[in-house]
């Protein structure tokens, strides 16, 4: 092994071991979404600070509420005792269990109101107003028909309940939100131990905790129905969906490609081969992903079979020409596929990388990961299916190009008619599929703990789901002051009618300062607390009525907590109070409100509006509108862009309007057809799917290019291109199906919505493509365009003349130089057309393609000079000092016989236009057989350049008469030259030449027969800088034997062995651009 | 100390003006008082009285009596005004439940369509009926332990058939007059030891009440605080 392979090979190793140590499972949904929005940044910092976040919920229902109580109950109780599983499970608020908690939780509040606050409390205990401030409670207490206000002032006479603004009291006055209005329907609220960090850990804590509570007495008779969710649960089943997804996804799509396959090949190691590639690719990909991202989310796990599904595109494709080219060894093959694959795998690889600038990253991801199996697929099938085939697989030859099928193009043509119609009524009647803005493309789409909470924010959150405000600051200080800047926007959005309601955790917010002053007062009051007990008692108050006003007072008694202690009272209430609306991390501070907006709508101004101040506006009905967004913008940039460079693709590939027309019309009908079959599905776009459209268009252009390559290759001939291009495409569009479809069961909306979609364009496409386009191509004249088997289209009168100035501008050398580079450059972008040239040459290089394909870039460089030359000659200006009588030279007296003229026959090598110049001043009268040039113009331009030189042009095909004048210059004793090496269309002698079959003009034949005159082969190849008149030994026959067509044949046949020498001698002098040798089904290919 | 719970209070307010829920439809099959008090409500499509209520809580050493005037009309209107000079009012039309403290200017408002069920629609099913309309409803939530004939009246003892209800809501009294069926005074007995009794007087059949007395619009200057627990912590509804 060489010293590069190695150093790969080490890299390799390296990447996959830092992969494998890097790679973890991401179950956080907030992972697939862009940081940059202010929603998903407050999202994410809710779900990963706030005890609610993180929190498992129980959602208990049953039919009675005294029994749905009792179970709730049981089941706190049953899962408290499994502390190994549980750090807490409150079915109530806590303070109903520990109302003793109450008082110091109010202490601490009063003393971080601000002095001013907390001083005129402590005025209405004042020794003065304290038996006023007694007897307002009294008379509340017989007049109110308030329940909270009933239930307060009974146990709190003395009014510190009452904090200015609201507050704990308004919490407590509630029921925490534990049960719904009629008492069947309740919650339960479990705080785990130990399922952070690892998604199986989450899995396995679920599993206990369901293993608790399933041995309830009331889950067990099933007089309660309990049902799962909060974070624990979407943890641990979205990660459960993934493996799924995962394993579900890759199986389905290997087992359609196996299927697929082997209905093609029927062989089984190729197809062992196939699969253990593609096993490799998908673990080689996952380990890179692993060490660049370190963690795969939900969507980007989903690359898996939407690689295999592109992957094995590549090795159907090497594996079909390894079929056809039995004998290339690996390396030729290799060099022969690479650039085609290379080109593929990078455009493709290109556009999914283009998802990163969709502005999500879970895309961004799946695109990445996709992109770096494609390169890693491409590179191994290459590898492994351009090693030689076992004998035994090598099929037969095929049968000839098949017979057109006639009744195609009009049924085709009426079809596209009628699917028009059909998907633009539906369009118009139904509308396009409409934009989903919510975040549900982002939620499983079948899961429990969604259902659950659905039904616990229907049942328990009556006024809908609220929106949050995360408030995020390096301090409390920092967070306090950024909480009261946000009040005062939030006060002006409420008075603008855009907000119906707020609450900021203010009241819960450490103020020390004022504790500090707040201290004294509160000490001073403790102090008289007799003195208040008995004027209480004394206004008719019982010593119950003051319970929590001695609390109170002990805990302002208690000495303070250290500076390095928690800012909050520490008892369980206040710690379970402080944790849903107060976190800190490392040195972050966040503290949690909520707000209604009014009627529920997003309101992007006052999000960035707040966001400017590290406020977080968000909720997850906020979540898909602003998502949608910041995703829309940038899908339409991305849209164009691989829109631009797909017209430049179809641009390069085809250069004619006409085709690139075809091309975008096929992509846009399919368009058509997806979005009239997403109607009549029921289906609409979403932020996901959304980013379906550039995808589809960068992977799908690649189906109608193939499809009028095949076209023009196959002369328009659709069954041959079904037999090869559409076998081939078929494989590939069953395999990006099977790929994309696998993950319409995908756990995640989102990604079964964006793989549906993909799925469906996928077919669209492939329909299209195949089915319809070919008659479009047809239709629009198709069949009469140049193609690969044709002329090039540079090959143009217009072209021509231009051409016949530059031997007026530019020196010789120069001019020669310009036309070979201009011909390599032509080489290296119409890679179809020096695969043609070098297929040709294969004979003549001993069946060496790596020989064959270098003399095909030598034969553009001579065919450059060769051309460079007949532009001077045409031009008018004298080329005999560059042409010389070589071997074999004979003059006209001594090849004519009496009476019999002289056939000059030559073939497409050297610069065979230059025998006539030469020769007619030798004294041979000599006439040129033509063949009518491709282009309008070009012929009649031509032969006046001829004549200008003194050499006759007879264009044959076009006069019917023309063989009887042929003939009568033969018989007059007259020269006649023409080529032998290219038969028209219908008039072909089937020849053996260079051992192979070939197709000969049998002119020659028929005027030897004709005339009886002297045939001679010439030949004409540049030596030097000049050219070499060689003639052959004429050609002996016995005109008698010329009456039938096999005899003729095999004259031709003879004559054009004659010229096997010369051309071996120099195959980069023999000028064939179109295939020169009869069709042999060589399997085309999607490369 | 054990403070009072939430749904308590409202048990406890939910009782007090059921209390003038002036035909309890007893069906308690067979009791010849029930069934004619039942029948002597049917013409009843309004009535008004003063009483006085009498709450005796744990936390006051004595009890403390208001005065105060009361509206109802059928099926389910009622208006309270308690103090004089007022200082509590509660208006209900239909499942509109208004409270209004006019000294401090608050009102609370309540959506009874949300309480399908437990204890508090047990109480508030004192309400509901007003003058009796569905007596099996009714029957089905509560049962009749004793009615006694003291001094020319009815006492009727009632207890909510749902254990989860006598938690909070341990009994019910209702007197009634002998003679004519009216109602003269009702009591209920909470778990925790409260007892709110009224004692009407001037009780009025079927007068002519304005629907302005139903008005359950919160009047102008009033700050409100409704049912909805907006500061309750929350659950994500999300994942």
């Amino acid at each position: 092994m060489s010293h590069r392979r190695w150093i790969w090979v080490v890299l390799a190793v390296a990447v996959a071991v830092v992969g494998a140590l890097r790679l973890r499972f991401d179950v956080d949904v907030l992972g697939l979404l862009p940081d940059a929005v202010p929603e998903v940044r407050g999202l994410a910092a809710y779900q990963r600070h706030f005890a609610s976040g993180q929190q498992l919920i129980l959602t208990v229902s049953g039919s009675d509420p005294t029994a749905t109580a009792d179970a709730a109950r049981d089941l706190a109780l049953s899962l408290r005792a499994h502390t190994n599983l549980v750090r807490s499970a409150e079915w109530q608020a806590p303070w109903l269990e520990h109302p003793s908690d109450i008082p110091e939780l109010l202490g601490w509040l009063w003393l971080n109101r601000s002095p001013g606050e907390f001083a005129a409390f402590a005025d209405s205990l004042s020794a003065d107003r304290l038996d006023a401030t007694l007897a307002a409670s009294r008379d509340t207490l017989a007049t109110s028909l308030s329940p909270a206000e009933l239930a307060r002032v009974a146990n709190d006479p003395l009014g510190f309940a009452r904090l200015p603004g609201g507050g704990v009291p308004e919490w407590a006055g509630a029921d925490a939100g534990f049960a719904g209005a009629d008492g069947t329907f309740r919650m339960v609220a479990v705080e785990p131990v130990g399922t952070s960090g690892n998604y199986r850990r989450a899995i396995r804590w679920l599993a206990d905790v369901r293993g608790v509570v399933g041995a309830v007495p009331a889950v067990q008779s099933g007089a309660v129905r309990v049902r799962y969710t909060g974070g624990p649960s979407f943890a641990a089943e979205i990660a459960t969906g993934m493996e799924g997804d995962f394993g579900s996804s890759v199986a389905t799509t290997g087992l359609v490609i196996a299927a697929l396959f082997w209905f093609a090949h029927r062989s089984w190691k190729p197809l062992l081969r196939l699969l253990a590639m593609l096993a490799l690719t998908l673990v080689l990909a996952l380990l890179a992903g692993g060490a660049v991202f370190g963690a795969l989310n939900v969507v980007g796990l989903g690359f898996a079979a939407v690689l295999l599904g592109l992957v094995v595109d590549y090795g159907l494709v090497t594996h079909q020409e390894r079929v056809a080219a039995p004998g290339l060894s690996p390396r030729e093959l290799r060099r022969e596929l690479a650039p085609a694959l290379g080109w593929a795998a990078a455009t493709t690889a290109g556009t999914f990388l283009a998802l990163a600038f969709a502005g999500l990253p879970g895309l961004a991801q799946l695109g990445a990961l996709v992109a770096i199996g494609i390169v890693l697929g491409a590179a191994l099938m290459l590898w492994q299916f351009s090693q030689p085939l076992p004998t035994a697989a090598i099929p037969a030859a095929s049968a000839p190009n098949p017979a057109p099928v006639h009744w195609y193009p009009r049924a085709a043509l009426a079809a596209t008619g009628l699917l028009f119609l059909a998907a633009s009524i539906v369009l118009a009647v139904r509308r396009p599929p409409a934009l989903d803005t919510s975040a549900a493309p982002l939620r499983p789409r079948q899961s429990e703990a969604y259902e659950a909470m659905e039904e616990l924010s229907r049942r328990l959150l009556r006024a809908g789901d609220p929106a949050w405000v995360v408030v995020s600051g390096p301090d409390a200080a920092t967070v306090a002051s950024r909480m009261d800047a946000a009040r005062a926007r939030l006060g002006a959005a409420r008075d603008a009618g855009i907000v119906r309601e707020f609450v900021l955790p203010t009241d819960l917010w450490p103020n020390p300062g004022a504790a500090m002053t707040n201290r004294g007062v509160a000490l001073g009051l403790s102090g008289r607390r007799d003195g208040i007990r008995d004027a209480a008692l004394a206004a008719g108050f019982t010593t119950n009525a003051m319970t929590l006003a001695d609390a109170v007072f002990r805990s302002w008694r208690r000495e303070p907590s250290p500076a390095s202690a928690s800012p909050w009272p520490t008892n369980a209430t206040a710690r379970w109070i402080t944790r849903q609306a107060v976190a800190r991390d490392g040195g972050e501070w966040f503290a949690l409100g909520m707000v209604r907006l009014a009627d529920d709508t997003p309101a992007p101004a006052l999000v960035a509006d707040l966001a400017r101040d590290h406020v977080w506006l968000t909720g997850w009905s906020l979540l898909g509108p602003a998502l949608v967004r910041h995703v829309g913008g940038r899908v339409g940039w991305l849209t164009l862009g691989v829109g631009a460079t797909l017209v430049g693709c179809l641009l390069l590939t085809f250069r004619r309007f006409r085709e690139v027309a075809l091309g975008l019309s096929a992509l846009a009908f399919s368009g058509l057809l997806v979005l009239a079959a997403m109607r009549v599905a029921g289906w609409s776009w979403n932020l996901m799917s959304l980013v379906a459209i550039p995808l589809l268009l960068g992977t799908s252009v690649d189906s109608t290019i193939h499809v009028m390559l095949a076209m023009r290759r196959h002369a328009g001939n659709l069954r041959a291109v079904w037999r090869t291009t559409g076998r081939a495409l078929l494989l590939c569009a069953g395999a990006n199906l099977a790929g994309f479809g696998s993950l319409a069961f995908s756990s995640n909306a989102g990604l079964a919505s964006l793989d549906l979609v993909c799925a469906l364009g996928v077919t669209a496409v492939f329909f299209v493509s195949l089915a319809l386009l070919p008659a479009w191509w047809l239709a629009s004249g198709g069949g009469d365009q140049p193609t690969a088997a044709a002329p090039s289209s540079l090959y143009r009168t217009a072209w021509w003349r231009l051409a016949l100035r530059l031997p007026r501008i530019l020196p010789r050398p120069l001019l020669g130089h310009a036309a070979a580079a201009a011909a390599l450059a032509y080489a290296a972008i119409r890679p179809e057309r020096r695969r043609i040239v070098a297929r040709n040459l294969l004979p003549w290089c001993g069946g060496d393609r790596r020989m064959a394909a270098r003399a095909a870039w030598r034969n553009f460089a001579a065919f450059g000079h060769k051309l460079a030359d007949l532009w001077r000659y045409e031009a008018g200006i004298d080329v005999l000092p560059l042409v010389r009588p070589g071997a074999g030279w004979l003059t006209p007296d001594q090849v004519r016989a009496p009476g019999r003229g002289v056939l000059l026959v030559t073939v497409h090598l050297g610069n065979w236009e230059f025998g006539a110049p030469l020769l007619a001043k030798a004294g041979w009268p000599l006439l040129v057989l033509t063949a009518a040039e491709p282009a309008v113009g070009l012929t009649e331009l031509r032969r006046d350049a001829r004549a200008r030189q003194g050499v006759r042009t007879l264009v044959v095909g076009n006069d019917p008469f023309a063989f009887v004048e042929v003939v009568r210059w033969l018989d007059g004793g007259g020269t006649v030259a023409l080529l032998l090496d290219r038969a028209t269309s219908g008039h072909a002698a089937p020849v053996s030449w260079c051992g192979r079959p070939f197709l000969a003009s049998p002119a020659a034949a028929e005027l030897a027969r004709a005339t009886g005159c002297v045939v001679v082969p010439v030949v004409l190849p540049r030596v030097g800088h000049g050219y070499e008149v060689r003639m052959l030994a004429p050609v002996e026959y016995d005109r008698q034997s010329l009456g039938n067509r096999a005899a003729r044949a095999e004259f031709t046949g003879r004559i054009l062995r004659a010229f096997e020498p010369a051309v071996r001698e120099c195959p980069d002098q023999w000028f064939h651009f179109v295939p020169a040798w009869p069709p042999v089904e060589d399997g085309d290919s999607p490369a | 100390m054990k403070p009072l719970p939430p749904s308590a209070a409202w048990l406890r307010v939910a009782a007090l003006l059921a209390a003038v829920a002036t035909a309890v439809p007893l069906r308690a099959a067979g009791n010849p008082v029930v069934a004619s008090w039942l029948r002597s409500q049917t013409n009843v499509s309004a009535w008004s009285a003063d009483f006085v209520q009498t709450r005796r809580l744990p936390a006051l050493a004595r009890p403390l009596s208001s005065p105060g005037h009361v509206w109802f009309a059928a099926p389910d209107r009622f208006r309270w005004e308690l103090g004089d000079p007022v200082q509590s009012i509660a208006v209900r039309r239909g499942d509109a439940l208004l409270v209004l403290s006019p000294r401090l200017k608050r009102a609370e408002t309540l959506d009874l369509r949300a309480i399908a069920r437990g204890p508090m629609r047990d109480a508030m099913a004192l309400l509901d009926t007003g003058f009796p309309r569905d007596a099996g409803q009714f029957a089905a939530r509560f049962e009749v332990q004793s009615v006694r004939e003291v001094s020319g009246r009815f006492d009727l003892e009632l207890r909510p058939r749902d254990a989860g209800a006598r938690r909070l809501l341990s009994g019910l009294g209702v007197s009634l007059g002998t003679n004519d069926f009216a109602l003269m005074a009702t009591e209920l007995r909470f778990a925790d030891g409260t007892v709110l009794r009224n004692d009407f007087t001037n009780a009025v059949r079927n007068p002519v009440v304005g629907p302005e007395r139903f008005e359950t619009a919160v009047p102008e200057g009033y700050s409100v605080s409704g049912s909805a627990r907006t500061n309750a912590p929350q659950k994500t509804p999300g994942p």
